[in-house]
């Protein structure tokens, strides 16, 4: 990052790596700050330093967190039979708000040999472990809806089945609230290819 | 300059921004080409569905400068029902297209063998005939077709049950007794690759061979990350055939 001998142009550029801000906000952040909030940016820069320097990934399932085992793994409430493979942490607290109970395993990304992002990448061989030690009796694929998280929907489906373990997809389709006349055709085609027995 | 639309494959797509995407595309007309899809990750652009790879699709852009940009993207067909190793094939094949094809060059013949592929990579179970094939024909595209119906050295035409030795971009020869150079193949096997159709697994073996030599010559030294890829879930699902 360069470094400008202006502490408020240099504050402003900071601000800029954040999503979803660009120039206008980050300029409208850093005034802001300055002239109503300077013990909360305090707060802030604090806090930003604390969880850079001291947050890391669960040795378990590769969720962010600041302990060795996050705290999806080690609480005792959730159901060690179940695992969940998603692709980021931000779908770790959707699956969880979605009413799930059982474990997770981040993969952080997805296969993309494009990319060069192999099964290296995704820390596979971390998953074969967790797989190996025989707790796990159903595996759920909560990987993306694209080419890349089917195909490490297939890929891992693979691993499981050679370890006689249940793999299931989450099903796709219509949303909730969805009326199939404004569904796109691709979404629209899986429906109708997942379609079940209606009882 | 505007393109209209017409029929084309995603190859890559990657994030770019907040909300938009890099796309390399191989279109019908224009061969390899990159463009910015502008907002196409916002979910209310409807884009994100519709811009995968292995689906036909009509896409329109504006070209200026090194990137087009997006302008319209529908569907010209279902997407290609790709499973397990077809998904991995199908990442191969477009790898492969994004090495050797330089953007902006058409290649309109490629484009239909590039569909077929796609198609039989969905239908049948077992994908190295339809993936040597490909392969032959993309070298012939971008100008480095092979040689497989003469002896380089005697100009003959090559015999069913011989062994040659094919020398890198040379071609083949009847294979010297002793330590022989290039890949070995027999003659059937240089045959039946010219008529595009292996039938034994001989054959493939030594098609595959011969063809891992001719397109490592233009990939360079990065090795291919779908290669490995496939290789590797080929190898899960043999550990799990076995009894």
């Amino acid at each position: 990052m360069n470094q400008s001998n202006n502490l408020i142009e240099d504050l402003v550029d900071a601000l800029r790596c954040m999503p979803g801000i660009g120039k206008k906000s980050a300029r409208r952040i850093a005034y802001h700050l300055l002239e109503r909030d300077r013990e909360g940016a305090r707060h802030l820069a604090g806090r930003l330093t604390a969880a850079m320097d001291q947050i890391g990934h669960c040795q378990q399932c590769r969720m962010l967190t600041e302990k060795t085992i996050c705290d999806f793994c080690s609480q005792e409430r959730r159901d060690p039979t179940l695992l969940c493979v998603v692709e980021t942490p931000a779908d770790v607290y959707a699956m969880n708000e979605a009413g799930y109970k059982g474990r997770f395993f981040v993969l952080m990304g997805h296969l993309s040999p494009l990319d060069g992002i192999g099964p290296e990448e995704l820390g596979l061989d971390q998953l074969a472990t967790l797989l190996d030690s025989g707790e796990v009796e159903e595996v759920i694929l909560a990987t993306n809806l694209t080419v890349e998280g089917e195909t490490t929907a297939h890929f891992i489906s693979e691993m499981v089945r050679a370890r006689d373990i249940r793999t299931t997809r989450i099903a796709y389709g219509v949303p909730y609230g969805g009326e199939l006349e404004y569904i796109d055709s691709s979404t629209l085609t899986h429906a109708l290819n997942g379609r079940r027995d209606f009882t | 300059m505007r393109v209209e639309p017409h029929s084309c494959f995603v190859l890559h797509t990657r994030a770019y921004r907040e909300t938009s995407l890099l796309i390399e595309i191989f279109s019908q007309l224009h061969g390899r080409v990159g463009l910015v899809g502008r907002g196409s990750r916002r979910r209310q652009s409807g884009q994100a569905a519709l811009v995968q790879p292995f689906r036909r699709l009509s896409i329109a852009w504006s070209a200026r400068g090194e990137l087009g940009t997006l302008v319209s993207v529908d569907a010209e067909a279902a997407p290609v029902a790709l499973t397990g190793a077809g998904l991995m094939a199908g990442f191969y094949v477009n790898e492969l297209i994004m090495r050797l094809l330089h953007r902006d060059e058409a290649h309109t013949k490629l484009f239909d063998d590039y569909a077929e592929v796609m198609l039989q990579l969905a239908q049948v179970t077992s994908h190295e005939q339809a993936l040597r094939l490909f392969e032959i024909r993309l070298l012939e595209a971008v100008g480095y077709g092979l040689i497989l119906d003469h002896d380089i050295v005697t100009g003959t035409a090559v015999r069913p049950d011989e062994l040659y030795q094919y020398i890198s971009e040379q071609g083949p020869s009847l294979a010297a007794e002793h330590m022989p150079k290039g890949v070995c193949i027999h003659g059937s096997t240089l045959i039946e690759l010219a008529v595009q159709s292996l039938q034994s697994e001989q054959s493939l073996r030594e098609a595959k061979l011969l063809l891992r030599q001719e397109l490592g010559r233009h990939l360079g030294d990065r090795p291919l990350a779908s290669r490995s890829l496939y290789q590797a879930y080929l190898q899960q699902n043999r550990s799990l055939q076995k009894p």
